[in-house]
């Protein structure tokens, strides 16, 4: 075997494996056969043990007599117990003489051996049994005790080391009084009002009590927090319109108790939406109203919406009289948060730059009992536009989830749920989000007033086909949802489909009204979405309008038309011409109208250009009954100009403006694409009230001005105009600065010099011959050099320095 | 400002003084060599697109108009032309697909009509417009018929706005114009717009700010290459980025573009000598056309509103010998349709770029840097020869005895100008009256055989040699401030005019030798090369073998009729070229010419 070994190559683990089956074999063999073999490798035990002579002494010094009974697991004589290789190359005991005789008894037949000598036999060659050395020892209950408690040690110390070098303070949430705060808040949030802190709180004598009896009292509180004053009424207003449009009105109405904006309680909102209320409470609004607007509404073809919108950003809010706070600074906290909330760039509008308080343009539309609203000047109003603002799903996502049935989450129930598809409702000609809120009479005496929070999403959206004069949409194809559900919080939903097209147009609208009814002499159909037929089942419309041909056109212009647009060219000055169109066939009355401008200091207005006339003839000027002009200042304050006209025709309003020259950086980043001037806004109460769908000053909700006259007032916006400043060439702003400083220099250098010194021949210097310039330029090269060697060896040793000084 | 330095005529060195004459004719050589050196590849500089925002509207195309679709409109339209009821045609066009439409009354006794549409975008409030524009008669140059229905560009500007009409993605409105009367209608409707004249009669729908746009003239059915015309009022050009952009779109679509009619294989096909030769032509017909400040079609009314604007000619010259087939509609209309949404794209006016720029060809040009350079050169010789009149004032000066005390004051020299000022006066004065009378080449003959011979009726100048070089120096400074004005207002005007006047300041600058025979020489001259009609003759001969770009034999009746239609138009641009020339450079060349009949007294009589 050893030659074998000799001769193959094998690796380490080959060999143990090979030895152990070598091992195994050959003591199958010796025991059954008794044969002892000759080899190199001495497995057989029943070989004597060598004698103890010296040259083992030396090679083992440690086993003394011990046996050597096997090569082992390394070949190297030594004792272990070890569960993998029971066989160690020693006996664990030396020789005594005991153990020999029993050998030797051992040699013969073990049935001659006792049970006490067997062992004694296997205690001599094995410290231990199998059985004992496989025996837990339960070291391991040491090991971890003693890691524990290490990192025990470590994070002690590590504590130590840092309170003894940082010293910590404790933030300031743990202090007292924010603990007390915080406790207060989360009680008045109701945090798990059922089960958590909140249930522990005695609401009647304000302390923690653990009864239950107190826990039965807060869920009655909390019943007559929710009653039913809370009202939220969902309404979708549908016209077909005859330029190929259809108009798309979703109105959302909320009324909730004027109790959510006490101080100093506790307040539950049920239906009402808190940051709106938190925002109006903490600025003292008594109502505001706010518009996003993308596109223009085209007063001339599509006649008039229900509430109208300038392009872009419009807020304005009064507010209360009696307040610690000035106006200015809380104008501009309410527009800052309500920036914030709908994403919207409000917080341009806040400065006294862009906003102004007009007298007559924009009256509270709360309608409030009269002792409490009769002296409203118009220092507690802030109007502002901001035209240049873009609408976008931004604006629309935030705006959504103040309504009750988006609020939760997931389940976008009602006409709410026609809001899911934000990029449908942005392809449209015309998209303005609304907010107004204000106060309005609980009941008809007016005693007490509940607030009313009405939102509004007005879409024009182009139906027309392929098909020359043939419109069709379904709710699908303008919104890309059906109404699934209705909301189980509104208590009204209703679509209104307006047919004041039917006279020259045939409708065909799918599915069948509930009901009709005739607004002037306007028909309008109705659907009643929370009634039980259509209560649990997906609400979807369609409809196709064409025109017929017999019909003549336009039947019915609209009572007023407004067209602004800015006249001149150049960078120098300009004017704005306003064109008021009025319907004269419908309109044989006199009507009065209110002008009101709001235009940019930088755009420095002229009174006296200011000129009204009619349309027909530019010579007759019409006497306005009132006119208010503040004039702008620099960086300060806005033009603003408001007008009562009285007229029973069409009128132009015409000024003139010079523009002013803006510090450089004044200018926004896109300097050359002009300027923005606001729309103009012009309100009026129609003549002939009948025809126009237009929301009442009573109530935005449709359902009610429909059931009532509507008063006839409307508010038209004009297009806002974009006009350009002069502005420098940014492009090259270096360029232009170091030509402009190069001319000067030059310029004012050769002038300066003229005008200041005078020219004189000075003597003619000798002139020298080249030779004697050539050796005038060895000298002073020379005496360079030595210079130059003087300052690079400064450190040359002293007496060498004494024997320059002595050269 | 008095000057404390007396600049004297020593300090000049003698050698300047020697060989003045050729310096100044050296100056002005280099000067014209220089500006005809700009043609060449070294000077010109690539064209290239400095407004990012405009590259992405010539990646793809969206818009699919058919070949039936054209015909039918046309169709129409040819009705419209032949019942004499165009306006109304259109209007009804755009009424059927619910686009706005409106009509201007030109309030003239031909009864003709403006027409617009207006195409609104969905995504903004009509701040912000682009215009296209197409006249319903362009002029075209054949003898029979001067003008001819713009059938193929209303047809394919009114497709476009059709198409992009309810498109999403447009942010800007397109307005659709239909002058009738081209420049007059475009103007008219421009004040009307813009509201300039208080008595026109407003618009009835403004849409915004108008950006920029294209006039598209396309009087025939096919055409082979496109020629592209930027010249507006008085020198006036529009930003190089516009005009790149359409050059851009042209080049992607393989539509042949040309200036001038002069087009330019830019592919090494060419011989160089031949690019050379075009690239010279076409600078030359370039400073020779902007001279006039007369616009090459209605675009330049719309440049003096700061419309950025150029107009497309459809032209039937096939560019290449391979060319067989005409432009394809589908080409055509993808050039409109990236122009357009290139523009729908723009977040600010055209401001990057240039303004003033000549091209070379249409991928070269010529930035102002560079070409103010030859003029600088033209025009050195009028300050340096003032600058060396001004100081031999003081040497004669000093030699004179008696020096003027006014006001407590001691005059650098002194000198009686009253004779000087008389002579001025009688001939700003000549002159005016003579512009006064109406423009017709006739008549201009007869006002130049007065100013010929008034220095024979009139009293001639009679002065001492000092006085002479006062007026030569007052006219010199008055001469060089007038070019250096000029040329930052119409650069191709005030090279044309440094070009004449030069060689007159040097020949009546050399009348002051005594010599009867440089006397009647420097007449001579001034009667035929030195004449302004002359030189409009020749500028007209010029011009026309230029454009013609082979030989021609000069034709007076040409000349005549052109430059009659030329008076009978330009009031209508709003152009000032012929004020300046008649208010201010035919004074200084009659002063000029009368500064040759000079006579020198010994001594100022009136002392």
């Amino acid at each position: 075997m050893s030659n074998f070994l000799r001769q193959v190559k094998i690796t380490q683990p080959q060999l143990a494996t090979f030895l152990q089956h070598q091992c195994r074999a050959e003591a199958s063999t010796a025991s059954s056969t008794g044969v002892t073999q000759s080899g190199s490798i001495v497995l057989d035990n029943r070989k004597a043990p060598p004698p103890l002579d010296a040259d083992r002494m030396r090679m083992h010094p440690r086993i003394g007599n011990r046996e050597i009974v096997g090569y082992g697991l390394k070949g190297k004589p030594e004792y272990f117990d070890l569960a993998m290789f029971p066989c160690p190359s020693i006996r664990w005991e030396a020789d005594t003489a005991e153990i020999t005789a029993l050998r030797k008894k051992e040699q013969g037949d073990w049935k001659q051996l006792s049970v006490d000598e067997k062992k004694r036999l296997y205690r001599a060659s094995f410290r231990q049994t199998f059985e004992e050395f496989c025996a837990p020892s339960g070291v391991w209950k040491w090991a971890i005790g003693w890691t524990l408690i290490g990192i025990a040690g470590l994070t002690f110390a590590y504590d130590g080391w840092r309170r003894i070098c940082y010293r910590f303070d404790k933030p300031d949430s743990m202090a007292d009084e924010k603990l007390k705060r915080q406790l207060e808040f989360h009680i008045a949030a109701r945090q798990g009002p059922m089960t958590g802190l909140a249930s522990k709180w005695d609401y009647e004598t304000e302390m923690f009590s653990t009864k239950l009896k107190s826990c039965l009292i807060l869920i009655l509180l909390i019943h007559c927090c929710s009653t039913n004053e809370d009202v939220y009424k969902e309404e979708l207003y549908i016209r077909p319109l005859a330029s190929g449009h259809t108009y798309f009105n979703l109105l959302f109405t909320t009324v909730a108790s004027p109790d959510i904006l006490k101080s100093n309680i506790v307040h539950h909102y049920h239906l009402f939406p808190k940051v709106i209320a938190d925002i109006v409470r903490s600025n003292g609004v008594s109502e505001f109203h706010v518009s996003l607007t993308q596109g223009l509404w085209r007063y001339d073809r599509w006649g008039m919406p229900i509430v109208g919108a300038p392009p872009g950003a419009e807020v304005w809010a009064w507010f209360k009289s009696d307040e610690q706070r000035d106006v200015a600074s809380r104008w501009t906290s309410f527009a800052h948060e309500l920036g914030g909330l709908l994403c919207a760039s409000l917080n341009f509008v806040a400065s006294n730059v862009s906003s102004s308080s007009p007298y007559y343009s924009f009256r509270p539309q709360s309608t409030l009992p009269k002792s409490n609203g009769a002296n409203l000047d118009n220092s507690l109003l802030r109007y502002a536009a901001l035209p240049r603002e873009i609408v976008c799903t931004e604006n629309l996502t935030p705006w959504k989830k103040l309504l009750p049935c988006v609020a939760g989450g997931s389940n976008h129930n009602g006409l709410a749920g026609l809001l899911d598809n934000a990029p449908k409702l942005y392809n449209s000609d015309y998209h303005s989000l609304r907010m107004d809120f204000r106060q309005i009479c609980a009941n008809t005496a007016c005693t007490s007033t509940q607030l009313e929070l009405s939102m509004a999403l007005a879409i024009v959206v182009n139906t027309a086909t392929s098909k020359p004069n043939y419109n069709e949409w379904t709710f699908r194809s303008v919104f890309g949802s059906n109404v699934a559900q209705s909301c189980p919080l509104s208590s009204l939903t209703n679509v209104y489909v307006d047919l004041q097209l039917s006279s020259t147009h045939s409708l065909n609208i799918t599915p069948e009204p509930d009901y009709s009814i005739k607004q002037g002499t306007t028909p309008i159909v109705i659907y009643d979405l929370n009634s039980d037929q259509r209560k649990s089942t997906t609400f979807a419309m369609s409809c196709t309008h064409s025109k017929q041909p017999t019909s003549n056109t336009d039947s019915s212009s609209p009572p007023i038309v407004v067209h602004r647009y800015a006249t001149g060219y150049g960078v120098r000055d300009g004017g704005i011409k306003t064109v008021i169109k009025i319907n004269e066939e419908q309109n044989k009355n006199q009507i009065t109208l209110l002008y009101f401008e709001q235009i940019p200091w930088y755009f420095r207005v002229f009174l006296h250009t200011l000129k009204i006339t009619t349309l027909d003839d530019d010579t007759t000027e019409i006497k306005p009954d009132y006119i208010s002009y503040t004039p702008g200042k620099d960086r300060e304050r806005s033009y603003q100009l408001e007008i009562v006209i009285k007229t029973d025709q069409s009128i132009v309003i015409s000024f003139e403006f010079e523009m002013a020259f803006l510090k450089w950086n004044e200018f926004p980043p896109d300097p050359n694409h002009g300027f923005y001037i606001p729309s103009a806004v012009i309100s009026t109460l129609l003549p002939s009230k009948s025809n126009y769908i237009l929301r009442s000053l009573n109530s935005f909700s449709l359902n009610q001005s429909l059931s009532s006259w509507s008063d006839g007032f409307v508010r038209l916006y004009s297009e806002s105009l974009l006009v350009n400043l002069p502005t420098p060439d940014f492009s090259m702003p270096f360029n232009v600065i170091c030509l402009g400083c190069t001319a000067v220099a030059l310029a004012f250098g050769g002038l300066h010099n003229l005008t200041t010194k005078e020219f004189c021949f000075g003597p003619k210097r000798a002139q020298t011959p080249l030779r004697q310039r050539l050796q005038d330029l060895r000298v002073r090269l020379m005496a360079s050099r030595r210079a130059l060697a003087q300052r690079l060896f400064k450190r040359t040793p002293p007496q060498q320095q004494r024997h320059e000084h002595a050269e | 400002m008095p000057l404390l330095s007396n600049l004297l005529a020593k300090d000049i060195p003698q050698t300047f003084q020697k060989f003045q004459l050729h310096v100044y004719a050296g100056f002005f050589f280099f000067g014209l060599l220089g500006f005809v050196y700009l043609m060449s590849p070294i000077v010109s500089r690539r064209n290239y697109l400095s407004e990012n925002a405009l590259s992405p509207g010539l990646v793809s195309n969206d818009i699919y108009i058919s070949n039936e679709h054209i015909r039918d409109i046309i169709g129409q339209l040819r009705t419209g032309f032949k019942e004499k009821n165009i306006s109304d045609v259109i209007q009804s066009m755009f009424v059927q697909r619910g686009i706005e439409a409106y009509k201007q009354n030109l309030e003239d006794d031909t009864n003709d009509e403006n027409v617009y549409g207006i195409v609104r975008a969905p995504r903004l409030a009509s701040t912000e417009s682009i215009i296209l524009v197409a006249p319903l008669y362009v002029r075209i140059q054949s003898k029979s018929q001067p003008i001819k229905a713009n059938l193929y560009g209303i047809a394919h500007t009114l497709a476009i706005g059709f198409a992009l009409h309810r498109k999403p993605y447009m942010a800007k409105d397109i307005i659709l114009l239909f002058p009738a009367q081209q420049e007059n209608g475009t103007r008219i409707w421009l004040d009307a717009y813009f509201n300039t004249k208080p008595d026109s009669i407003p618009l009835d729908a403004h849409a915004g700010s108008i950006q920029a746009g294209l006039t598209l003239e396309f009087p025939h059915e096919k055409f082979y290459s496109i020629d592209l015309r930027h010249n507006g009022i008085n020198g006036q050009l529009p930003n190089l980025d516009l005009i790149n952009t359409v050059v851009h779109l042209c080049d992607k679509n393989s539509i042949p573009a040309s200036y001038y009619d002069i087009y330019v294989d830019l592919s090494s096909n060419e011989l160089f000598i031949d690019y050379m030769k075009k690239s010279l032509r076409t600078l030359l017909i370039n400073a020779l056309t902007l001279a006039t400040g007369v616009p090459s079609g209605v675009h330049g009314q719309f440049l003096h509103y700061r419309i950025e604007m150029i107009t497309l000619f459809g032209s039937l010259t096939k560019r290449d010998q391979y060319q067989t087939s005409p432009i394809t509609l589908r080409a055509f209309d993808d050039i409109i349709e990236g122009f357009i949404r290139s523009l729908n794209n723009l977040l600010e006016r055209f401001h990057q770029s240039f303004f003033f720029y000549f091209h070379i060809n249409r991928r070269n040009f010529v930035s102002i840097a560079t070409y103010m350079v030859p003029l600088g050169l033209i025009v050195a010789p009028a300050l340096i020869r003032s600058l060396v009149l001004y100081m031999s004032f003081f040497t004669s000066s000093e030699t004179s005895a008696t020096t003027y005390i006014t006001l407590g004051r001691t005059m650098k020299f002194d000198m009686n100008y009253s004779a000087m000022f008389l002579e001025i006066l009688e001939c700003l004065a000549l002159s005016y009256v003579l512009m006064w009378i109406p423009m017709k080449f006739t008549y201009l003959i007869i006002c130049q055989i007065t100013m010929f011979i008034s220095p024979i009726l009139l009293r001639p100048f009679r002065s001492t040699e000092r006085q002479f070089d006062y007026l030569q120096f007052i006219l010199l400074l008055t001469g060089s401030a007038l070019l250096g004005c000029l040329s930052l207002l119409n650069y191709s005007m005030a090279f044309l005019a440094a070009c004449f006047l030069m060689p007159c300041y040097m020949f009546a600058g050399c009348s002051k030798f005594d010599h009867w025979i440089i006397k009647y020489f420097c007449r001579f001259l001034f009667l035929t090369c030195l004449n302004p009609l002359v030189f409009l003759a020749l500028y007209h001969y010029l011009a026309r073998l230029l454009m013609a770009g082979e030989f021609l034999l000069p034709n007076f009746n040409q000349l005549t009729s052109d430059f009659d239609t030329y008076i009978a138009s330009y009031r209508l641009f709003n152009a000032w070229t012929v004020d300046v020339v008649c208010l201010a450079i035919v004074p200084i060349w009659f002063l000029l010419y009368r500064s040759t009949f000079w006579i020198r007294t010994l001594v100022d009589k009136t002392q």
